[in-house]
């Protein structure tokens, strides 16, 4: 049975003078449409149902669920990292160094959340959003001159760029010692990285963001190369 | 039209004896109702469905449909190198029939896969440059590629023992017939690991 189409006319039965059995044709229709509408959901049944539910379906019945996920954004966010150093990518000791990320790439965006996408600096709608960002990335830093590197404090950060503002960062741990290296050689640091960063945040209008992943690299007088590389996922649901 | 929020009484119309023509006013509300419900949804039409699906709304057709587009249905899984291997971790709602190795037997259908991890290729000793060249979404079935899968080299050691390589790749996939889906990968390199989780949704 299909969805009812149309309105059914009330001019049989608006007035206090009318007559019912005037209104059959309606009387019936209204029966009708009612099954039909009760025919094509089958069961509904909202007992239950609290502050954020979606209504889905159960098995054998539309009812409020708790644990469906709504409609999503998922984004590559990432940058590599070339074989060989860049040489304008230099740093100094108590410089923060940074690299913006690209999103783009494989993604699922049906509601199209982001726009200017396949560059650095997308905008996301206006919205409240629960972000998640999430993956490996990496870090290599040479020293060329001066004493020993004594710290590298790696973060990756989301900025709404239009504001100035940093959303949320998460900083991935890194050995005091800066032992551990993938490729163990003096005076080069290499780091594999994770990082798992969520936040909640409203945009009230049409915000341009970046993802933004940086070092801040401590020591005496010293300076070198660095690069960075990262692989990570963005996933935006908007609630 | 707003959603009805009056009730149509049924007190002149629920007894043998009753006058259906002191229902009149009870008959329009009646009348309203029905008609509120429709113009509020437009139209509905709710196919085969199937747990975990809630009600969305196809633009496309300007109508709600039952479908799990809106990520309301989704299997957790991993996927690993050495050898090539899916691991279903949650599957609530049964999407994945069976897994095989590298082969995730599903049936005809619309998939959403989100795919998030690590791959490392390597050398045991140093020599030419260890690469990841190609890393699909295949069918194995038809022996097809489904779509490439997005992956960026984050790590490059300087002693050319081993790349790591970010994989973050979401994709959106039609099976018309039951189908096995495997990954798969070339390269030059000695030997790859990777550790994949990925999320799938039927939609």
């Amino acid at each position: 049975m299909a969805w009812p189409t149309g309105s059914i006319s009330t001019a049989n039965v608006d007035q206090g003078i009318d007559r019912p059995r005037v209104a059959r044709e309606q009387i019936r229709q209204s029966h009708v449409d009612a099954d039909a509408i009760a025919d094509e959901f089958g069961t509904v049944d909202t007992t239950g149902v609290v502050d954020g539910n979606i209504l889905g379906y159960d098995g054998t019945k539309w009812a409020p669920s708790d644990n469906l996920v709504v409609e999503a954004a998922t984004y590559a966010a990432s940058i590599g990292a070339g074989n060989e150093f860049d040489l304008s990518d230099t740093w100094s000791s108590g410089d923060t160094v940074s690299k913006n990320l690209t999103f783009g790439g494989k993604d699922i965006d049906r509601n199209n959340y982001l726009s200017n996408t396949n560059a650095d600096n997308p905008t996301i709608v206006a919205g409240v959003y629960d972000i998640r960002i999430q993956g490996p990335w990496a870090f290599e830093v040479i020293r060329n001159s001066g004493t020993n590197v004594t710290g590298i404090t790696p973060t990756i950060s989301l900025i709404d760029t239009d504001s100035s503002t940093t959303l949320g960062s998460f900083t991935s741990k890194v050995p005091a010692s800066l032992t551990n290296d993938l490729d163990p050689t003096a005076n080069e640091y290499e780091h594999l990285l994770y990082t798992s960063l969520s936040l909640r945040h409203t945009f009230s209008t049409a915000t341009a963001i970046r993802l933004r992943g940086s070092l801040t690299i401590a020591g005496s007088g010293s300076s070198g190369l660095f690069k960075i590389g990262a692989g990570l996922q963005v996933r935006f649901v908007k609630i | 039209m707003a959603w009805p929020t009056t009730s149509a009484s049924t007190a002149n119309l629920d007894s043998g004896s009753d006058n259906p023509g002191l229902a009149r006013a009870d008959i329009k509300q009646n009348i309203d109702n029905v008609n509120a419900i429709v113009a509020e949804f437009g139209e509905v039409v709710i196919t085969s469905p199937s747990n975990g699906q809630a009600l969305v709304y196809d633009s496309a057709n300007s109508r709600w449909i039952n479908s799990g587009s809106g990520g309301t249905t989704a299997a957790y899984l991993t996927w690993s190198t050495g050898p090539s291997v899916w691991t279903v971790q949650n599957d609530q709602f049964s999407i994945v029939n069976s897994v095989s190795s590298n082969n995730l037997n599903l049936d005809a259908g619309t998939y959403d896969i989100i795919l998030s991890g690590t791959i490392a290729a390597f050398h045991s000793n140093p020599g030419p440059e260890p690469n990841l060249n190609t890393l699909k979404l295949y069918n194995t079935t038809t022996s097809t590629d489904i779509d490439s899968i997005g992956y960026t080299q984050i790590m490059h050691t300087d002693n050319d023992k081993f790349k790591i390589y970010g994989v973050s790749s979401a994709h959106t996939f039609t099976l018309g017939a039951t189908t096995n889906v495997s990954i798969t990968y070339t390269t030059d390199a000695e030997d790859v690991d990777g550790n994949l989780i990925a999320t799938l949704y039927r939609t």
